[in-house]
């Protein structure tokens, strides 16, 4: 059974997140977002991949969103009002009250700024949220009968969700995580990434940071308050480049924690309405972010009540003074950052600290390649660029060593590579490849990818069968609660022994029947019954002679005390042949009286002396015997008989089920008792 | 599976259960009831009150063994704690008990519980505790008194709790420490318990926020346990019912019993016959209606009265505790005010948790209705008004009585919410102390508890007059009754259904037309303090076998089988030798390793067929046997392995080969082999499985 993947985007690329996943006949969209670097039909994914009928929602089982960034949900309106997908949308409860924020602010900068046709309304944002299902951490959805579908927490953003989907019952079905963007160090207001060991087979990551290993992140903070400062004391405007949401709060709450502690006054703006209305549903979500945000709220101070901050509006931008602003788009390609930057980007005093990761061809990503002088931002507007500009890595993304974290805590037995740059994923591929041994993939967008996914067949094992076994292998040596998977709690305890997992079934596969499709694991005993057999009884015996040579004999001397001699060597040999079976059998046989047992099969000893021999009339023919003992049946033996010594007899008699243990059984026995005789 | 009982009927729940090898307990509540026992020294006249209550058998009078408040903990001590692998809580009225386990007993284990039953669980303490603290200044000098008068008195000696479940109250620190040990779950999140041999999954119970029906799932069967179910639309997420369906045994604790039948010596409705009689005082208690929907509309009476009261200038008292209730009264309350041009009269929460609980009901719209999410969605606004009422400060949280402005309780249109475990002790008691006199005042009790309770202000109202206060009475019991849970029990179709026995007995007063066609196929009554056991299927368990061993198998038609199975399609079979593996619980069959199967012990046949002594000499000929002779043998002169399964008469073949002998016994369906030569065993063997179906 494959797993096919489709990347429609971020195959190769950052931006404009989209991927088709088939699980066992199960199509899942994950993320459907927009390209920030492009302005034309290249901004959106390419749903023309999906189907060729233009029919969505019969090609796509559900449409999973994971956070609220528009290169992962930008496209969604559009996908579902204008391309007409109408299944079902998941998202967790932050990304649901998030999102429209975002549509609305995003459709805004396109039509109002830009003066583009727009892609969607208003209406459409407010119709497609109305498809949404959203979901809680680890909780357990059932979208169908068979696909399940479980978030798990990303941090990146508030109510950013790694993604689990599986067609079937756990270990059986395919599986699959897609963790959108996820980052594995805890910071200001989230915590870390964290994922079960689910063992998907296949895993799609982002790969931002494939090449990237982060300095520790207290340094990078310490660094950012320090310039900003530095900057502020020359009378310098700091402009900060964030997206509404998430690094704003984030920064803010670094910036306020150092306005308060050093006691500075210079003003901290945030732009627009859109923070400020961001910052209601933080106060409102404190469940989603880190342990410790949670634990402030809990003592009675929610974290997002900043009291330095103020709203920015357009007076400001020509204030005098120094301040800091933090103003939405992150990457400096529109609206009120873009607008500000205009004005204070020629300043030698000012400052843009650009704190994340920027498409290539925006303004931001210019900065940052370290242009100085005139920049032309569009037609009617150059930047003589002299202010500082620096770079600080705040994005939230998992950097190379995160993500190697991310495939070892999840275990997957395949990788795919989206949301990065080719040559980076190459990197990383490679060594995905040859330090975790797992194959790894990366295809371009509209390349199709497809992964062998492991199929079980689901088996209906018997109580019956399963307690048998279990038991039978817990009498040899190992306890019954180490396989059970009960961990011992107790240090003392620990000395048991490894917990062994595996042992050895036997049974009856039965197909069809009453229940058609379902496949039964039964013990023996129980199909005869099932099926209305009369099983048919098997059995077996046979009796051992073994006698004292001739040459012994002569050695003895005397009839008497030879005969004496004899008990005590048979009673010797009796003793050595069961220790033989004894040592050799994996369970301890049961012993007493002469004769031993060890399941069906029984071994009765009986030493004949040559007298006995000749009262019972000669050479014993086969008889039935009535009693008790097995019927015995002498021939091939018999020549020791005859020449008048004394021998052991020992006769056995098993059932068909354990012949191969019988027959070990009595060569052993035959073995050992005339070794010791 | 074996279920014990642990409670005693006082209203609080614990069971343990013992399956599949795992012990764990559901829920671990606290009875606040003893609080009752204690009698207050500040009421006013509390002294006849006591006689009086005394008269009509009410429980206030002290039976208390103690100086100090006890409560009744479920019969922890019959319990090794220490095998205990795990707790899961319903709700968070059911884990009071919890610091008693984790702090002052051996007990390892997890703990599970929904975060806001954690969050909820906190305020609870947090009141408790204060109460306690209240009641011991308030009761100790009393409780002597009485204490010596009970001892002179012996035939009247009231039967003391069982020491071994009351227990002095916790401290802080072990309430704080114990439910940091508490794991928070959400709605369908799988929890595996013992290492994975069962797997728990909590789902929506509708009573509280965070209220959780447990489904505990292991080898194939299914536990449910519905400890906090309720039918009632409210605020928070309403019963998830198709998880708890067709469960194998279903234990059902979340029922509202009827009102206990009236007891010879006077009773509480007396005394409200004897108020409701009493022309100057406005009883405006409501009649316990059968269902918990009308029970809760009932409750909307609730802002109504209060409205009414603020207007004419009288004060409001609410003991309500912390809670998810707490905030839906100050919502409504709040909202009836505003309508009334009344939202100038100031609105108190005076607890310990005030704070706590407002900051708490902000943040947890995953877990209410999508009506209340909505709010969240759509306006940023908080699920609860009372979020922006705090904000506003129209609604001041205060953590103690002192805090309250300078005449504020004086100035009248006073609307004030406390915690509810006592009217004795603590804040509401000095409301009480200020108010009591006051008939433009009103009280509001929705707890069942302090219904009890206030037995003891109608008691002081009826001797001395002392206390004038209106009263309301409206207990907000949101569980379904007995008549209500029928047809949901229909719709859950348990197989076997475990209630309390108490309950059982509520569940039969129903009419036999509303029980009917309930499709369990046993019902088990749970007696206090009693272990009972339940019989589980026995199921095949799913196992995930690896493609390698299914390529490995090659199913055959099954011959010979009887003809009513081969109607059915054909029976495929294939005898299976494979590796059984078990991983975190769960099972898993790989094929074998090729050299292992030398290690299995046993070589088991299914062989089975018709079989006529004529094919079997005819296959023996084939084999070249030298001699073989026939002969009828008598049933009791058959070897002992055949007459082990058969009694009837058979036949032996004898044959030789070579100077070898073997001789072969055999009836319809036994057969036993006899030779001392090994190949010749086997050959005869051979012979005779050309004869049969061997599998």
């Amino acid at each position: 059974m494959d797993i096919r993947v489709l990347p429609l985007g971020a195959g190769q690329d950052v931006g404009r997140s989209c991927v088709l996943v088939t699980l066992a006949g199960r199509t899942i969209m994950f993320d459907c977002g927009i390209h920030m670097g492009y302005n034309d039909e290249r901004r959106f994914p390419d749903f023309k991949y999906i189907s060729r009928s233009g029919n969505y929602t019969e090609a796509i089982d559900a449409v999973i969103i994971t956070h609220f960034h528009l290169d992962h949900c930008g496209a969604l309106a559009y996908f579902t009002e204008v391309h007409g997908y109408n299944g079902p949308i998941f998202m967790t409860h932050p990304t649901k009250a998030l999102i429209p924020l975002m549509l609305e602010d995003f459709r805004k900068v396109l039509v109002d700024r830009l003066g583009e046709n727009e892609h969607f309304n208003s209406r459409h944002i407010k119709n497609c949220m109305k498809k949404v299902i959203a979901l809680d951490l680890m909780e357990t959805y059932k979208v169908d009968d068979e696909l399940e579908i479980r978030a798990y927490y990303a941090g990146h953003v508030l109510g950013a969700a790694m993604f689990y989907a599986r067609v079937g019952d756990q270990e059986f079905g395919p599986s699959v995580v897609y963790t959108g963007d996820y980052n594995m160090t805890p910071d200001r207001h989230l915590g870390a990434a964290q994922i079960d060991r689910c063992r998907p087979d296949l895993l799609i990551t982002e790969s931002t940071y494939a090449t990237t290993i982060r300095d520790s992140k207290r340094a990078r903070e310490r660094d950012f308050v320090q310039q900003v400062h530095e900057c502020i004391k020359d009378g310098g405007k700091v402009l900060i480049p964030v997206f509404a949401l998430g690094r704003a709060q984030e920064l803010a709450i670094l910036v306020e924690e150092y306005w308060e502690r050093v006691g500075l006054t210079a003003p901290i703006y945030f732009s627009a309405g859109l923070t400020a209305k961001a910052n209601l549903y933080y106060k409102l979500l404190i469940n989603w972010t880190s342990a410790q945000v949670k634990a402030s709220h809990e003592r009675g101070t929610n974290m997002f009540d900043f009291r330095h901050v103020a709203q920015f509006e357009r007076a400001h931008i020509e204030k005098p003074g120094p301040c800091v602003l933090f103003a939405s788009p992150g990457m400096l390609h529109a609206g009120m950052s873009l607008e500000v930057f205009k004005s204070w980007g020629s300043g030698e005093k000012n400052m843009v600290i650009l704190p994340g990761y920027c498409v290539a061809g925006t303004v931001g990503a210019k900065l940052i390649a370290g242009h100085r002088g005139p920049l032309e931002i569009d037609k009617r507007c150059t930047v003589d660029v002299q202010c500082k500009v620096r770079y600080l890595s705040f994005s939230a993304h998992a950097d190379a060593k995160g993500i190697m974290q991310l495939i070892r805590q999840a275990a997957p037995k395949n990788v795919l590579l989206v949301h990065g740059e080719k040559a980076k994923m190459d990197f990383l591929k490679a060594k995905i490849s040859s330090t975790l041994g797992i194959p790894c993939y990366n295809p371009p967008n509209g390349e199709v990818v497809r992964v062998a996914a492991a199929c079980a067949v689901k088996v209906h094992v018997s109580q019956t069968l399963l307690q048998r076994s279990l038991a039978e292998h817990a009498s040899a040596s190992i306890t019954t609660t180490t396989y059970l998977g009960k961990r011992t709690r107790n240090p003392s305890d620990e000395q048991v022994g490894e917990p062994v997992d595996v042992v050895p079934v036997e049974g009856v596969l039965v197909s069809g029947g009453g229940s058609a499709l379902q496949l039964k694991l039964l013990d023996n005993t129980e199909v005869a019954p099932a099926f209305g057999i009369v099983p048919h009884a098997l059995s077996f015996g046979c009796t051992l002679r073994c006698c004292r040579s001739t040459s012994q004999r002569a050695q003895d001397g005397a009839r008497e005390i030879g005969k004496l001699k004899m008990e005590a060597d048979a009673s010797a040999a009796l003793d050595a042949s069961v220790e033989a079976v004894r040592s050799w059998l994996p369970v301890e046989p049961d012993y007493e009286q002469g004769v031993l047992r060890v399941g069906s099969f029984e071994a009765r000893f009986n030493v004949v002396g040559s007298s006995q021999l000749a009262g019972t009339g000669g050479e014993p023919e086969i008889s039935p015997v009535p009693s008790g003992s097995p019927a015995t049946c002498s021939r091939g033996d018999q020549q020791d008989a005859n020449a008048g010594g004394e021998y052991i007899e020992v006769a056995c008699q098993w059932k068909a089920d354990d012949a191969p243990m019988a027959e070990r059984a009595i060569s052993l026995l035959r073995q050992s008792i005339s070794d010791s005789l | 599976m074996k279920l014990t009982r642990l409670d005693n009927s006082s209203g609080t729940k614990c069971y343990l259960v013992k399956f599949r090898k795992t012990t764990f307990l559901l829920d671990c509540g606290l009875s606040t009831k003893s609080i009752l026992d204690f009698c207050p020294r500040r009421l006013p006249a509390a002294k006849e009150c006591f006689a009086y209550a005394e008269d009509v058998g009410t429980k206030m009078t002290s039976e208390a063994a103690h100086n100090q408040p006890v409560y009744e903990v479920c019969a922890l001590s019959e319990v090794d704690l220490e095998s205990v692998d795990a707790i899961l809580i319903s709700d968070f009225t059911e884990m009071l008990a919890l610091p008693y386990i984790t702090e002052l007993s051996h007990f390892r284990g997890n703990i599970y519980a929904t975060e806001p039953t954690v969050a909820l669980a906190r305020q609870a303490c947090e009141e408790l505790l204060a109460a306690d603290q209240a009641l011991r200044l308030e009761t100790l000098s009393t409780i002597s008194k009485r204490k010596r008068r009970r001892q002179s008195n012996p035939q009247d000696a009231p039967q003391v709790a069982s020491p071994s479940t009351s227990r002095a109250i916790f401290s802080r620190d072990e309430m704080l420490a114990s439910l940091s040990k508490v794991s928070g779950v959400h709605y369908s999140q799988d929890v595996s318990i013992a290492g994975g041999l069962l797997k728990a999954t909590a789902f929506a119970g509708g009573l509280h926020l965070g209220s959780a029906s447990w489904v505990i799932e292991g080898g194939g069967r299914k536990l449910v346990y519905m400890g906090s179910a309720s039918l009632v639309d409210a605020k928070c997420c309403s019963l998830d019912r198709n998880p708890l369906r067709f469960a194998d045994a279903l234990l059902l604790s979340s029922v509202a019993l009827p009102p206990p039948p009236n007891q010879d010596r006077g009773t509480l409705s007396d005394v409200q016959e004897a108020l409701v009689r009493k022309p100057s005082l406005s009883l405006l208690s409501q009649p316990p209606t059968p269902a918990s929907q009308d029970r809760h509309s009932a409750f909307k009476a609730i802002p109504n009265a209060v409205t009414d009261v603020v207007r004419d200038g009288g004060n409001v008292l609410l003991p309500v505790g912390s809670g998810d209730l707490v905030h839906e009264l100050i919502d409504e309350i709040a909202s009836a005010l505003k309508a009334a041009r009344l939202e100038a009269k100031p609105l108190y929460f005076v607890s310990p948790a005030a704070q706590r609980s407002i900051a708490h009901a902000s943040i947890n719209m995953e877990w209410m209705t999508p009506a209340q999410r909505d709010k969240v969605y759509d306006k940023a606004s908080a699920p609860y008004d009372s979020t922006a009422l705090a904000a506003e400060g129209r609604l001041r949280l205060l953590s103690d009585l002192q805090q309250l402005p300078a005449g504020a309780l004086t100035d009248g249109g006073c609307v004030i919410f406390t915690a509810a475990l006592s009217v004795r002790a603590g804040p509401t008691a000095q409301v009480l102390r200020a108010w009591g006199a006051d008939p433009s005042s009103l009280l509001v009790v929705t707890e069942p508890l302090l219904a009890d309770d206030c037995a003891l202000l109608e008691a002081t109202n009826h001797l001395c007059g002392s206390f004038r206060m209106q009263l309301l009475k409206c207990v907000v019991d949101r569980r379904p009754t007995p008549f209500e849970i029928m047809p949901l029990l229909r719709y859950l179709k348990p197989r076997t259904l475990a209630v309390p026995s108490e309950l059982w007995e509520a569940l039969l007063a129903v009419p036999a037309a509303a029980r009917a066609s309930l499709g369990t196929e046993d019902t088990v009554a749970i007696p206090p303090r009693e272990r009972v056991s339940v019989s589980l299927p026995a199921r095949a368990v799913p196992v995930a076998a690896s493609s390698a061993l299914a390529l490995q198998v090659q199913l055959t038609e099954l011959p010979g089988t009887s003809e009513g199975h081969r109607g059915e399609g054909s029976l495929r079979v294939s005898r299976v030798s494979a590796n059984l593996s078990v991983r975190d619980g769960s099972f898993a069959l790989t094929a074998p390793d090729p050299g292992a199967t030398a290690h299995f012990p046993k070589a088991s046949r299914l062989i089975w067929g018709q079989l006529t002594l004529d094919g079997y000499a005819r296959a023996l000929k084939e084999q070249n046997f030298d001699a073989v002779t026939i002969c009828a043998v008598r049933g009791e002169q058959l070897p002992l392995a055949i007459r082990e399964s058969t009694e009837e008469d058979g036949a032996l073949v004898s044959v030789t080969w070579g100077h070898h002998l073997g001789k072969v016994w055999m009836t319809a369906n036994a057969t036993h082999i006899v030779s001392n030569q090994p190949v010749l065993r086997f050959m005869l063997q051979e012979a005779l499985f050309t004869q049969l179906h061997v599998l």
